[in-house]
């Protein structure tokens, strides 16, 4: 590997382990997004047929608390600026 | 004045004339050292820049990869947006480390921002159409609760189930209002490019209304499930 690259990859590298949780400059910190298949999965909680109970609107509640973070973050990032490059 | 006093006078407007003319304290041309350090320093500040965005990529390209209601189209062509980016900064960054003077340097790392736009429109674009197929799968949650909550209003034999049904109308309408306002939306996020920035903010910002006006229908329509199922009780 050559020096830039393997330099760069380096950089990489520590970033993945430490600069995610701190502020660098002013751009943005892209946080992490809660994958969709997390919410959208069925429990085993709830009948998938059957009189619907309260606990089944509990599941969709579950998804839209995530969808407030998701939405926190989306608003969090079109606050943000580029930063400085050089 | 004395003679010595004078000397001192002169060696401090000589001085004074030769950093005026330098920029520096040297009396020569900026040692070589000098220059290269900056460079170094020019290309590390690039080197931060880059990595910092291409881990935010990375990490949105993991949610991408997990979108479940958008079609297969949707999903490749944004995890497909999202590498290219990455792509593309990874060889902008070998250009920059390979770059023989500060002037380039400078330049190039002037094209992170000019030619990907990922902070200002990137990520939050991939984040909208994450959200879109989150809310979009609720929906269809719901959806699926409407029409068992339809089979009880069916099965209430000897109740009033007007207002059930009523009620589940209005849900009902709210389901289909959030598939109506929130199914174009990936699409036209994901015709957002870099190129056409600050023009298409306009976009970003009708798609974070409606995604926050669909949020809130959503919340509208699952409290009126439960509103249908105590109507049955």
């Amino acid at each position: 590997m050559k020096k830039p690259a393997l330099a760069f990859a380096l950089a990489l590298l520590v970033a993945a382990a430490g600069a995610c949780s701190k502020s660098s400059d002013s751009g943005s910190n892209a946080s992490a997004t809660t994958p969709t298949s997390a919410t959208a999965s069925s429990p085993t909680s709830a009948n998938a047929a059957g009189p619907v109970t309260d606990a089944d609107v509990a599941q969709v509640d579950a998804m839209l608390h995530s969808l407030d973070t998701e939405l926190s973050r989306l608003d969090s990032d079109m606050a943000t600026g580029e930063g400085q490059v050089q | 004045m004395s003679r010595p006093a004078a000397l001192r006078r002169a060696v401090v407007v000589v001085a004074a004339l030769a950093v005026g003319a330098t920029g520096s304290v040297g009396l020569g041309p900026r040692p070589a050292g000098a220059q290269q350090v900056r460079l170094d320093a020019a290309k590390q500040l690039a080197t931060a820049a880059i990595t910092r965005r291409v881990l935010a990529l990375r990490e949105l390209t993991t949610a991408a990869k997990a979108i479940v209601r958008l079609s297969d189209a949707d999903r490749t062509a944004l995890t497909s947006q999202l590498q290219d980016q990455v792509n593309g900064l990874t060889s902008l960054n070998a250009k920059i480390q390979g770059d023989g003077d500060l002037a380039t340097v400078r330049a190039d790392a002037g094209t992170i921002i000019t030619d990907y736009h990922v902070y200002v429109l990137t990520i939050p674009k991939a984040r909208g159409v994450v959200v879109s197929d989150i809310e979009l799968t609720a929906e269809d949650r719901l959806s699926k609760l409407a029409d068992r909550l339809q089979t009880m209003i069916d099965q209430a034999s000897g109740k009033d189930t007007t207002k059930a049904k009523t009620d589940l109308a209005a849900l009902r309408a709210k389901l289909t209002s959030v598939t109506t306002a929130v199914s174009p939306l990936p699409a036209a996020l994901l015709a957002l490019q870099p190129a056409g920035y600050p023009g298409n903010r306009t976009t970003l910002e009708q798609a974070r209304a409606t995604l926050r006006t669909g949020r809130q229908t959503l919340g509208d329509a699952a409290t009126l499930a439960r509103t249908v199922i105590t109507d049955l009780k």
